[in-house]
């Protein structure tokens, strides 16, 4: 077997196993909203919206994985992970327009509803145009198209960016009060981002990782009290504070911490691994 | 010509109460006489019939599995969580001003007083809803029993806050649950105090042993395991009111026009059937309780007040 068929074939191994992995949630979805009361799993009540914020929540950690393929290639040098990164961007499309059937599904095929809902309603809005922004990468995702659009393909898909922000808001937005969630996305979400701003060649230093995994942890903390103190009437430095408190479950930030830090182990290894 | 602008929270013509309806509301004055009659310590009749549901009864299961109790979690399968409630012991204290408080027990205040059924709509506002016959007493009955003082305006429903709540150490939630209704509000007879359900206890994740039922209201409103009641001369501050004033006010009732900031309220899911089915203005008690909001402080406030 001569070495580009090796290559092709294991570019295949990895292709499939990534499609796997992203059809995984679906599948369970699809379990528990058939089986579930017989496999203790019930989805309950209101099955439709609950599948939907199930769809969303996984469109989310979809565009998260997304990002996050750049940065494994970077620490591991292991370039050929490269592959699987448009699978998981089609697959969060793929997600996304789950999400906006099943709300379709919500309101009985409304559409007249459904469209006056997008356009009254702001955290809709914001949804809406993150999606269609998803829809349209989607579509351009094929050779053909990076093909025919060649340079400007690289600027277009560089919208997922904005994208991303723009779903994180949408969580934000639809929460009733409690946003430590969103908060935990939407720090990972700033460590992605804030990693892109060294130049490739060095970002997978564990010093680099270390660092933005800092910024990404503050980040959390920042939009965290901006929230609170914008978007609510509660006393946002209080439930900052409440992040340094060891009696508690880890909150938001704290939780951003601890993933920055099994990163930065994780670089530390593989680079010890790769110098010996 | 006359070009008339509804407003807000005006209802369409064909969706407004047919007349016939209304004059049966000669029947208040009845109601009013079994008021008087509880002050003077008569037994009140059963009027379960008095409210129809005009909807099938939700299956238990959705009502015990389905369920807002923060203190329990913000997911709503908090069921299996709630079972750690202790509701034994448990007291129930009315206080404040009043002329005889009463600390006691729920099951002892359910025997003394006018205990009925009453199959009753309930309207989230997250835009779901549930029929659920409850058995339980007017709170207008217990209103009775206290002798509120003149100056008394306001009542003030606190929760309980136990340890076995996982939610009370969350930081971030101004514990213990609160709620308010006005002394008006609180002597109409469709405000209910229930202590059972479908014909046996109520359910620790539906609020056992004794919670507030205020189904012209979205469900916020009717606070579950009630500790105290207090009668004050201050309207109350809420517990979702100090969190998001502008999505989850003191007034809350239910109106199809006035939409959530973040939806609209225009129809509801019933648990259960699934259906989705338009939402009545009052929740559809309009015939007993849309007198209480005329006139007074009521005519300059906007139904962004009144009905959010």
């Amino acid at each position: 077997m001569s070495a580009t068929t090796r290559t092709a074939l294991a570019n295949r191994r990895l292709k499939r196993a990534a499609t796997v992995l992203c059809l995984l949630p679906a599948v369970w979805m699809a379990v528990r909203w058939i089986w579930g009361d017989r496999l203790g799993v019930p989805i309950g009540p209101r099955a439709v919206h609950r599948e939907m914020h199930l769809a969303g929540m996984w469109t989310l950690r979809l565009l998260l994985v997304t990002l996050a393929i750049t940065p494994l290639r970077a620490i591991t040098g292991w370039n050929r992970i490269t592959v699987t990164r448009r699978i998981f961007g089609v697959a969060t499309a793929l997600y996304g327009g789950l999400h906006l059937v099943l709300y379709v599904v919500d309101r009985n095929f409304d559409l007249a509803r459904v469209g006056s809902e997008l356009i009254h309603r702001r955290y809709l809005t914001v949804g809406a145009i993150a999606l269609l922004g998803l829809a349209v990468l989607g579509i351009t995702s094929t050779d053909g198209w990076l093909r025919r659009l060649g340079r400007r393909w690289v600027s277009l898909h560089r919208a997922v960016f904005v994208i991303a922000v723009l779903a994180s808001l949408h969580f934000f937005m639809q929460k009733k009060f409690d946003v430590s969630e969103p908060v935990f996305y939407a720090g990972l979400l700033a460590w992605l981002l804030i990693w892109r701003l060294w130049p490739r060649r060095k970002a997978g230093e564990v010093r680099i990782l270390a660092l933005t995994g800092l910024a990404g942890v503050l980040a959390a903390g920042a939009i965290e009290y901006l929230w609170y103190a914008i978007a609510t009437h509660a006393d946002a430095g209080r439930i900052v504070a409440t992040e340094f408190n060891p009696a508690l479950a880890p909150r938001p930030g704290a939780q951003v911490a601890l993933a920055a830090l099994a990163v930065v182990v994780f670089g530390a290894l593989v680079r010890l691994r790769r110098s010996r | 010509m006359l070009i008339r602008i509804p407003r807000a929270w005006e209802i369409a013509e064909h969706r407004a109460t047919p007349e016939a309806v209304v004059r049966r509301r000669g029947t208040l004055g009845r109601r009013g006489l079994i008021g008087g009659g509880l002050a003077l310590g008569l037994a009140a009749p059963a009027h379960a019939r008095d409210y129809p549901p005009g909807r099938g009864v939700t299956p238990k299961s959705a009502v015990t599995s389905y369920n807002n109790f923060y203190e329990f979690g913000e997911d709503k399968d908090i069921a299996d969580a709630a079972q750690a409630l202790k509701t034994t012991p448990w007291t129930l204290s009315i206080d404040g001003l009043v002329d005889h408080p009463l600390t006691l027990d729920p099951d002892q205040l359910a025997k003394m007083m006018p205990v009925e059924q009453r199959t009753l709509r309930h309207r989230c506002v997250e835009a779901w809803a549930m029929t659920v016959p409850w058995t339980g007493f007017p709170l207008a009955a217990l209103v009775a029993k206290v002798s509120p003082k003149p100056q008394a305006r306001y009542l003030r429903f606190t929760s309980a806050e136990q340890e076995s709540m996982p939610g009370i150490s969350s930081p971030l939630y101004p514990w213990p649950y609160r709620e308010g209704v006005t002394l008006a509000e609180a002597t109409n007879d469709l405000a209910f105090l229930a202590t059972g359900m479908y014909g046996g206890p109520l359910m620790k994740q539906d609020g056992a042993p004794i919670r507030l039922l205020l189904p012209w209201k979205y469900g916020f409103k009717s606070a579950k395991s009630l500790t105290r009641i207090t009668f004050t001369d201050r309207q109350p501050e809420t517990f979702w009111q100090s969190l998001g004033p502008n999505e989850y006010g003191f007034w809350a009732n239910v109106n199809p026009d006035v939409p959530h900031p973040r939806w609209t309220q225009s129809s509801e899911r019933l648990l259960g059937s699934d259906e989705r089915v338009p939402t009545q203005i009052f929740n559809g008690y309009g015939e007993w309780v849309a007198g209480l909001y005329k006139g007074g402080a009521f005519a300059q406030m906007s139904p962004q007040v009144l009905f959010r």
